[in-house]
């Protein structure tokens, strides 16, 4: 039966691999993708590539000088008016006499005498000019030219650069990143004036052909992660790019995993300081999220802040997020595990309060956790979701209705929404883990409640090991932790002055590093023994 | 990756055979069971009174309440076995019977003179025994002490716990749990030693209980008592409390101070002196003066000699007094002299180890220096004089 059902879906699979097109190259509906010399057949084309947009604006008009017919296409809101009607319209159709009389009126002349656009190229094929029409580029078609000029006119609303919405910051810069990939970029150029930072565009294949730049610093990034990251992102296939996440999810070593081995990074600041440390970015446009890999689990409990404040305050808070990871993880089962199996464990007093405090709770404490997480679950989710002017409600409702009411109506012990508060108040101190902290706490909580402390231990153990199997681009994710060089350390569970953190206390390591790195037995795919030998 | 899920599976099976959901027991069906009195009933059978909690009472834990809202209920059910016993009460009760939280364990005098082995090997062996449990005797029934209950404190139990945790700390009783217990019962030479507990004045509506006296046991059977300056003696010897004070009150030299130990050491060394092995017990200690009738200028180095030596005598009386008390009526070691020989001086030791109990310990020469200091007197150095 479900060998039946996986085939189907393998076949249908196939199917789907045989009837589609290759995203990387744009299929047009014409069937000679080169340009004509006549205008009147470019205009056809045009139309029946874009089959009448609305928002395609298609100009023709009439060079005085020869006499000679042209049009211009652009799409509207993506391009600068301006520049159009000045630079372009307005010199092609008055000024025009700035090109010397003994030129012809050619695209070629035109691109060198007459329009005062920074930017010009010159394309001789329609998938070229639909591409710079697509990304807010102007293109001019000359009567009796077969190439046409593809002048930057990109320009469009959006937004303003603002401070960052997860991860706050008193002392650090307050800019985040905006949806405009070339806002993103120049935020990063702005924090590495160095010619060694590399932005790389790649075109997504995807029907959205979105663009995707992945960055890094060439003479401090592993060349052969950068060549991971390429190939992983270049073997993407799907339908749509619209957010971060959708490169995320698909370049990933273990994509089934509950951790997430790719890094988001929300301002500029942070991108400059993991690609210093040798990491690669991956800035896609349409998205205010930066992806940057390799990604380690003890970036979890890195924050911005950490670098912005002193080191001794720095590490208290490393280590309260530490502990705050695994009480929120852990602390529903650990209460259910020794209320109800080794009490014995609980000083007496406790034991009695607790009697005392449960005495009139109908249900056993499972499912009284249960039950106080998912409405804890419910009511964060709520929270994030609402309208702005329902939010009061929701607030009354959730800390007075079943904070309050459902302690004193007897369905909650006050002890256990303790428990929940604390354990939701925790979890939002790590922000990267989030939603593995949400999908993990309610299975280790049942698995307290069928083997308690027991069963405690035993999904702790899980974790650790799935953990020590995870990689990041072939880096070990667990990584310092399981290399056990201290040197390494000097960054994780407390993170030492700036002036102590020599080359070695990072996990990734590049070219620039040597000699202190330990990279061989970082990275399985690459030995550095030949570079020590220098 | 079959092979995996297989193993993966097996041993999860496995596990639930140690542990799950069976033995899961919501807190509140937990009859947590705070004290426990053994007797010894009528036909050799044994009496056991528990002092239980009600969690209606315990509404407004600790202070107050009113004698409507009792916070424990006594049972007492008599068997011939311990097993029997508390199934006899767990019979009774609604929720699950639960001993890890066990404050105590009062032995009644007529079944310590008996012998407490049989009460030992029960509690140690049984699944639910609290090690840290402590272990008091009582004069005449052990119900009485279940019984009492004090004013200050809604649990009993908490109050009599509390209070010698007190005493052992202020060096005026001592603080044997059921794992010291047990060790010195195991022990070859060693015997124990545990608080007795009293109750006073329960007539005049202040009654209160008194743990200041102590049961002194030869192996399992209590022998006799010893008194509040034998017990203080006791306390110096075990080198165990955090606090001491000596009321000092020489006639001879007209001294009267309170001296407040706040540093000590007791070494218990012993030597061959003339083939015979003699006990050296040295006490040194460090205090303050905290309290004096007025009369001593310490500012003069021989009022200050003079106290130091006063003190010295008084720790001395009290630390001879015990030892005199247990050689001549007990002939039981309950300091440990045994071991100590047996560790320092093995050799000797092989000769002595058959006939130590009924010999040598009683005939045991114990030779106890006392080296007391007074590092200061406090803010004042003379008293207010009007």
């Amino acid at each position: 039966m479900m060998g039946k059902y996986l085939k189907r879906i393998k076949s249908n699979k196939a199917l789907n691999d045989k009837n589609k097109v290759s995203n990387l190259e744009m299929k047009l509906d014409i069937e000679d993708t080169n340009i004509d010399t006549k205008i009147d057949e470019n205009i056809k084309k045009i139309s029946s590539i874009f089959k009448n947009s609305y928002d395609i604006n298609i100009r023709s008009f009439t060079i005085k000088k020869d006499n000679k017919q042209a049009f211009i296409v652009n799409v509207e809101g993506l391009s600068d008016k301006t520049i159009i009607n000045e630079n372009i319209l307005g010199t092609l159709m008055q000024d025009i006499l700035k090109i010397p009389t003994n030129y012809d009126i050619t695209i070629s002349s035109i691109k060198e005498y007459a329009i005062n656009v920074y930017k010009i190229i010159e394309v001789d094929s329609f998938e070229n000019v639909v591409d710079g029409i697509l990304s807010g580029c102007t293109v001019l078609f000359l009567e009796g030219d077969n190439t046409a000029l593809q002048i930057e006119t990109r320009s469009w609303e959006h937004r303003n650069i603002d401070t960052p919405q997860i991860e706050n910051v008193v002392k650090g810069p307050h800019e985040a990143f905006t949806e405009t990939l070339q806002i993103n970029t120049a935020l990063l150029r702005l924090k590495i004036k160095n010619p060694n930072l590399i932005i790389e565009s790649l075109k997504s294949r995807s029907d959205t052909r979105t663009d995707i730049c992945i960055a890094y610093l060439n003479n401090i990034a592993d060349s052969e992660i950068v060549e991971e990251v390429r190939r992983r992102i270049n073997s993407i296939d799907m339908d749509g790019i619209i957010g971060a996440e959708y490169i995320e999810e698909c370049i990933e070593d273990k994509p089934l995993s509950l951790f997430t081995v790719i890094g988001n990074v929300e301002t500029p600041d942070k991108l400059a300081s993991k690609l210093l440390e040798g990491r690669v970015g991956i800035i896609i446009d349409g998205t205010p999220i930066v992806l940057t890999v390799p990604y380690l689990f003890v970036e979890n409990f890195q924050v911005s802040e950490d670098y912005y404040s002193r080191a001794f305050w720095a590490s208290q808070l490393r280590l309260l997020r530490f502990v705050a990871f695994h009480l929120t993880l852990y602390l529903p089962g650990i209460y259910v595990a020794l209320t109800c199996y080794n009490p014995g464990v609980l000083p007496d007093s406790l034991l009695l309060a607790m009697r005392v405090t449960r005495e009139r709770i109908p249900f056993s404490p499972i499912v009284e956790a249960i039950i106080m997480l998912i409405i804890f679950e419910a009511l964060r989710e709520a929270g994030v979701r609402m309208p702005r002017p329902a939010g009061q409600a929701v607030s009354i409702v959730g800390a007075l209705v079943l904070g309050e009411v459902s302690v004193n109506a007897g369905i909650a012990s006050p002890l256990m929404v303790i428990v929940v508060a604390l354990t939701g108040i925790l979890g939002f101190i790590l922000t990267p883990l989030n939603d593995l902290i949400g999908s993990l706490r309610l299975p280790i909580l049942i698995m307290a409640s069928i083997f308690g402390l027991y069963g405690v231990v035993w999904s702790y153990l899980f974790i650790i090991i799935h953990l020590a199997t995870l990689t990041s681009f072939g880096v070990i994710y667990m990584s310092p932790f399981m290399s056990f060089n201290f040197k390494d350390f000097k960054d994780t569970l407390i993170r030492v002055p700036r002036w102590a953190m020599n080359a070695g206390s990072k996990a990734i390591k590049g070219k620039k590093t040597e000699p202190v790195d330990n990279y061989g037995k970082l990275v399985p795919y690459k030995n550095k023994d030949g570079d020590k030998a220098k | 990756m079959n092979k995996k899920l297989i193993l993966i599976v097996i041993i999860i099976l496995i596990s639930t055979n140690i542990t799950g959901c069976w033995d899961m027991v919501d807190p509140k069906d937990r009859e947590v069971i705070l004290a426990i009195g053994v007797d010894k009933a009528d036909n050799g059978n044994i009496m056991l009174t528990f002092q239980n909690t009600i969690t209606g009472g315990l509404g407004t834990y600790q202070r107050g309440g009113s004698e409507l809202n009792k916070a424990v209920s006594i049972v007492s059910t008599t068997a011939s076995t311990f097993n029997e016993a508390i199934n006899l009460y767990a019979r009774r009760l609604e929720g699950h019977l639960y001993l890890e939280h066990i404050r105590y364990i009062v032995i009644g005098e007529a079944f310590a003179r008996e012998g407490v082995a049989p009460l030992m090997d029960f509690f140690v062996r049984y699944h639910q025994s609290n090690s840290q449990c402590l272990i008091l005797t009582c004069k005449d029934k052990a119900t009485d002490i279940i019984n009492w209950q004090g004013k200050e404190n809604k649990i009993p139990a908490d109050q009599i716990v509390s209070s010698i945790k007190m005493g052992s700390n202020i060096a005026t009783a001592i603080h044997e749990n059921l794992h010291q217990f047990i060790l010195n019962l195991a022990s070859n030479t060693t015997s124990p030693s545990i608080t007795r507990i009293d109750l006073v004045n329960q007539d005049s509506g202040f009654g209160g209980i008194d743990v200041g006296n102590t049961g002194v046991f030869n192996k399992d059977k209590l022998m006799g008592w010893l008194n509040n300056i034998e017990t203080k003696g006791l306390v110096w010897m075990s080198n165990k409390f955090n606090s001491n004070r000596v009321d000092v009150k020489s006639e001879t030299s007209n001294i009267s101070l309170t001296y407040d130990v706040t540093n000590y050491k007791t070494t218990i060394k012993p030597k061959v002196d003339n083939d015979k092995i003699k006990i050296i017990l040295d006490v040194y200690t460090e205090g303050r003066i905290i309290q004096q009738d007025g009369s001593l200028d310490f500012t003069v180095s021989d009022v200050m000699n003079k106290a130091e030596e006063d003190i010295g005598k008084e720790i001395k009386t009290q630390i001879n007094a015990c030892i005199l008390k247990v050689q001549r009526d007990y002939k039981t070691d309950i300091f440990g002299f045994g071991e100590e020989i047996h560790r320092s001086l093995p050799s000797k030791w092989k000769s002595m180890q058959s006939n130590w109990v009924t010999k040598e310990f009683p005939s045991l020469k114990v030779e106890v220096n006392i080296k007391a200091k007074i590092t200061n007197t406090e803010l004042m150095t003379n008293t207010i004089k009007p």
